[in-house]
């Protein structure tokens, strides 16, 4: 009877070590995740800028900080906007066409991209985010260098994500000219070539383009 | 000194075993958070939280327009779409730059002597 304790007692034991280097493994692995990071473009500083930086470390990482707050602020409301202009307006107006068996046009198309643009933006902006974060873990007074090195990197990080915007406004502003172009016949939509807007006017209230008028 | 019963080390077992996997589960949680990158999209970090003029209370809800999957098309539905799309996108607009690289120009962060 004691024996049989004791191997349990063992048994127990070895399960309860197992446990714990299982822990540690696993979180050994979770911590040393594959890292990107991009090959940052070496500065060369002077010794007047270095001083600069320096000097003015404190101010440089509140200025960065109030960014950092301003910058979320921002992603919030385009991202509400995307989201906006996804859901209540390029989705629902291509499935009504769709439901009514109509012919879309460049519509599918645009709105995949949007899709796609708008997943990119979120991803360049965690990406940038990140870089923001290096560039505000740095200490700027007793490195200069590296700091301004991330500033570049996170510069570009920047530039990749105004550029992302931009796309998507263009993208946006592309379906609303393809819905310009529709003119109701019949039961059927076309899309007709880009009119001036006094034309435009007369085929959206001539009584004869509502559905049934004929 | 007694000895503990096998009652009592059992508890004992469980206890440091519920620990150690509430210890893991949270690690893992927060990595996952830091890694996948939604604590940069999490506004609801200190420093990071809406200001007052930013929330909408619930008394006052917001009429938006959205556009009904279904149902016939005609010119006035259409206007009416165009309309309230235009607008929405004006919203955008006016945001201009809004990631402009100014704001981490060499000026912004007090360098004088730009590096050429």
């Amino acid at each position: 009877m004691k024996e049989i304790k004791n191997l349990k007692l063992k048994e127990s034991k070895a399960t309860h070590l197992f446990l714990v280097l299982i822990a540690f493994l696993l979180v050994f692995i979770l911590f040393n995740s594959v890292h990107v990071s991009a090959d940052a473009p070496k500065a060369e500083l002077t010794d007047d800028q270095r001083g600069e930086i320096s000097m003015s470390c404190s101010s440089i990482k509140s200025g960065l900080k109030k960014l950092q707050v301003s910058d979320a602020k921002i992603r919030s409301l385009l991202g509400a906007n995307y989201q906006t202009i996804l859901n209540s307006y390029i989705t629902p107006f291509n499935l009504r066409l769709v439901k009514n068996n109509q012919n879309l046009g460049d519509l599918s198309d645009l709105q995949s991209s949007f899709v796609l643009q708008k997943n990119d933006f979120s991803s360049l902006y965690i990406a940038y985010s990140q870089q923001f974060e290096n560039l505000l873990s740095i200490d700027c007074q007793k490195n200069p260098d590296d700091f301004y090195n991330q500033l570049i990197v996170t510069r570009e990080s920047r530039k990749e994500l105004n550029q992302k915007v931009e796309d998507l406004t263009k993208t946006a502003e592309k379906y609303l000219a393809e819905i310009k172009k529709i003119e109701i016949d019949g039961e059927n939509i076309r899309f007709t070539p880009e009119k001036t807007d006094a034309t435009k006017a007369s085929s959206i209230t001539n009584p004869a383009n509502q559905v049934g008028g004929r | 000194m007694p000895k503990m019963s096998s009652g009592g080390r059992n508890l004992m077992r469980l206890g440091l075993i519920a620990t150690l996997i509430t210890i893991l589960t949270t690690t893992i949680s927060l990595v996952i958070y830091h890694n996948s990158g939604d604590i940069y999209l999490d506004r609801s970090r200190p420093g990071f939280l809406p200001e007052k003029h930013e929330v909408k209370h619930d008394d006052q809800p917001e009429k938006t327009y959205s556009f009904p999957e279904s149902g016939n098309l005609d010119s006035k539905t259409l206007e009416e779409f165009r309309e309230n799309f235009e607008k929405t996108l004006e919203d955008t607009k006016n945001l201009k730059d809004p990631f402009s690289a100014d704001n981490l120009s060499d000026d912004f962060v007090g360098l004088k002597s730009p590096n050429k």
